[in-house]
């Protein structure tokens, strides 16, 4: 196997490779989907960013991406993809903090819509249903967090669950619901 | 031994209907420069996919025939283990460079076949060199131009070693320079390191300088294959595969059939200056430009 | 827009050239410090500590401000609404109805304030001095599986992209008319799915030449892959990963141990 080609000759193919045991790594396919959903989730919950004027408050749409990964992906990427890119999203724009509760409270929410989005054959009430349960998980997660382990106190979480989380849970929410279906409909979905 | 040998295949995609590949066979012999031609939907991808193995390893369908790359069976190795003897270049630059670093990105290959250290620090140095982006191996390959990033493709499959290289539409989103640039680096691989190269494409303007094969493709079948001189004698090789010809032969063409008792066959632009001058002598000249 | 993607700053410094596993054990250190104590004056301390480590990475003031504004705004935000949901304790400063604002309530506001403050800038050192690609390294060197490590160094190398894309889908929707920046929320977001779906349809098909990509260039052919680049503990990396577990272990041992107040 060994060949010298140390003075930048001609390249020397090795014969094609002897039974070497194989990495026992996940399948290219998953390494892709994961890795872009992920990322695509990180880029939109940094980039659209949508302004809240009855509170001043402002949230964005990667809850959409969570919701979307959930459904059309089942739980696993929902909760990887939406929990990772979520958390991702929080160390870049520096809420680095932030993100092992952004990893729990948004994994918690994708592991919860796909479990329940997967139920009842798939019907389109359970997608609502999953992403209604999965939405509260993350707000209540969130909620909790910041009260228990942050001790930002209750006004501060409160604010934040008013003004950020529950208005981007419904809006992601419908988002992606509505996303999930336009995609389902008009491109063939690698499997 | 021939670097690319496809008898009889025939290829239809999983979930679809017509035949992808409809009795193709072909053969690439080692060192040699081939140009397939052909308009969207002609198979050329399909074309390129098997010759590594991606079909019918990664994507699923119904195959017939065989095809060997430099003896071996693709169908009885992996992907991976053909990768030592195919390297492969897809049309989109963007999504085929997926590190962080231009020497990453090169080394990643190498990596996963278990090269020795010291070993992929001279394989990332002479694929770079040879590509021409030494120097750049800190870059993050999203920062690089159009042109770089698809001889960074190149070099990332060069620094595996193999003996040929597949490339599907590498030139597509590239200037004409660009894209001149990209052949001529192919060209040298042939020439200088004895390398097989399958070129997909459906720009037809640079195959009399680069390849020494052309393949014409329409609707998954072949159609001719020649050299290009002899697919440059009848336009009508174009139109069958909807593909432009070159501009100067598009001119010939075109004063052959406006003009009577000419037969222009020109198909560069030396050639073409040649024949247009013997054929108007009644004009004065200017000194000699040239 | 590059730097919103990343908050590396290519300098020199100390905090550059450490072993990312030790900034990323020394940021952790520091924020169970940070939770440990409960008194103001050493919160105080450490976060003084945090910002003159911040001021050694020698980042650029555009991205330091950036950091900063987020946590002073946090910090701001937990510090005046805290009293009016802490109604404990004595002497009572103010009164209107039934919200009272007790003189502890404030003083508990800012340390909660200044906790949160040490947390949320203590990511900034690890940030502002460490690439991307050594974060994923030192995480695949730490034990994370490297098949997860490379999905994850993927989905930061096209964090960027995507964020061009979404940005070029969105000026292409502006020019037929679409509404970004006014209107409604629900107009607004309504206006999105327009975005969203064409950047959903090209990250997937990105995602399949990715997945090609990556078996042609023999991902998973051999268990004894190897790596060029690794990163390895100097014996400088040694000494700083002493000195953060010092810091964090003597006030821990301080406070658990002898019972001290910090």
């Amino acid at each position: 196997m060994t060949e010298d080609h140390s003075q930048g000759g001609p390249p020397v193919a090795q014969p094609p490779l002897a039974q070497a045991p194989q990495a026992n790594f996940v399948s290219p396919k998953t390494v892709a989907i994961y890795g872009v959903l992920t990322a695509l989730t990180a880029a939109i919950t940094i980039i659209t960013v949508i302004p809240f004027p009855p509170t001043k408050g402002y949230f964005n749409l990667g809850e959409a991406m969570v919701f979307f990964s959930a459904l059309i992906f089942g739980w696993r990427a929902g909760a990887i993809c939406g929990g990772v890119g979520s958390a991702i999203a929080d160390v870049i724009i520096g809420y680095g903090y932030f993100a092992p509760i952004t990893l729990t409270a948004k994994g918690v929410e994708g592991l919860v819509t796909g479990t329940i989005a997967r139920l009842n054959g798939g019907k389109k009430w359970s997608s609502v249903l999953g992403i209604f349960c999965g939405g509260s998980c993350m707000v209540s997660i969130y909620f909790l967090a910041e009260v228990i382990i942050l001790d930002t106190g209750i006004g501060y979480a409160l604010s934040e669950m008013l003004t950020v989380n529950i208005p981007q849970v419904a809006i992601g929410g419908t988002l992606g619901f509505v996303l999930a279906h336009y995609v389902r409909k008009s491109i063939r979905l690698p499997k | 031994m021939y670097a690319l040998k496809m008898s009889g295949v025939s290829f239809v995609y999983e979930g679809a209907e017509g035949h992808a590949l409809d009795d193709i066979s072909v053969s690439i012999d080692e060192g040699e420069f081939v140009t397939v031609l052909g308009a969207n939907g002609a198979g050329k991808t399909t074309l390129a996919m098997l010759s590594n193995g991606l079909i019918p390893h990664a994507i699923k369908g119904t195959l017939e025939g065989s095809v060997k790359v430099f003896g071996y069976d693709i169908s009885k190795h992996t992907v991976a283990q053909l990768s030592t003897l195919v390297g492969m270049v897809f049309q989109e630059p963007e999504s085929q460079l997926f590190c962080m670093s231009v020497e990453e990105e090169v080394a990643f290959g190498p990596e996963n076949l278990a090269i020795p250290r010291d070993e992929l620090f001279k394989r990332v140095e002479w694929a770079l060199d040879l590509v021409g982006l030494k120097g750049l191996n800190e870059r993050s390959p999203a920062t690089l131009s159009g042109g770089q990033k698809q001889r960074l493709a190149i070099a990332a499959a060069l620094a595996m070693r193999p003996k040929m290289l597949v490339l599907d539409e590498p030139a597509y989103a590239l200037d004409p320079v660009g894209r001149i640039e990209l052949y001529a680096l192919l060209r040298s691989l042939t020439e200088k390191h004895g390398m097989a190269v399958l070129l997909m494409d459906r720009d037809s303007e640079n195959i009399l300088e680069f390849s020494d094969k052309v393949v014409l493709m329409n609707s998954g079948r072949i159609l001719t294959v020649a050299p290009p001189s002899e697919i440059l004698r009848d336009i009508r090789n174009f139109r069958a595969i909807r593909v432009p010809p070159p501009q100067i032969f598009e001119i010939a063409s075109l004063l052959n059939s406006r003009l009577t008792g000419v037969d222009f066959s020109f198909t560069t632009l030396d050639e073409a200056e040649a024949e247009l001058l013997s054929r108007v002598p009644s004009l004065p000249r200017r000194g000699d430009t040239r | 827009m590059k730097g919103v993607f990343d908050l590396y700053t290519a300098r020199d410094t100390f905090l550059h050239r450490l072993d990312p596993r030790v900034k990323i054990l020394a940021v952790l250190f520091l924020s169970l410090l940070g939770f440990i104590m409960t008194n103001l004056i050493p919160l105080f301390t450490l976060l003084c500590f945090i910002i003159l480590l911040l001021y050694l990475t020698r980042s650029t003031f555009s991205k330091a401000y950036f950091a900063l504004k987020f946590v002073l705004r946090l910090m701001v935000l937990i510090t005046v609404l805290w009293p009016l949901f802490d109604q404990s304790g004595t002497p009572v400063l103010a009164a209107l109805g039934p919200i009272k604002i007790t003189e502890p309530a404030i003083w508990r506001g800012l340390t909660s304030a200044i906790r949160i403050g040490c947390l949320a800038t203590v990511w900034y050192i690890l940030m502002f001095t460490t690439t991307q690609r050594d974060l994923v390294r030192a995480l695949v060197k730490m034990g994370l599986r490297y098949d997860f490590g490379l999905a994850l160094a993927i989905s930061l190398r096209f964090i960027p992209t995507f964020g061009f894309t979404i940005e070029s889908i969105k000026d292409a929707q502006r020019a037929r008319g679409l509404e970004f920046d006014k209107g409604s929320i629900i107009r607004r977001s309504k206006n999105y799915i327009a975005v969203l779906i064409p950047a959903v349809v090209y990250a997937l098909r990105t995602a399949e030449t990715l997945s090609l990509s990556l078996q042609s260039r023999a991902y998973g052919a051999r268990k004894d892959r190897t790596y060029m680049r690794e990163i390895r503990m100097r014996s400088s990396d040694l000494v700083s990963l002493v000195i953060v577990v010092l810091l964090f272990a003597i006030p821990a041992v301080a406070k658990f141990v002898f019972g001290a107040a910090i």
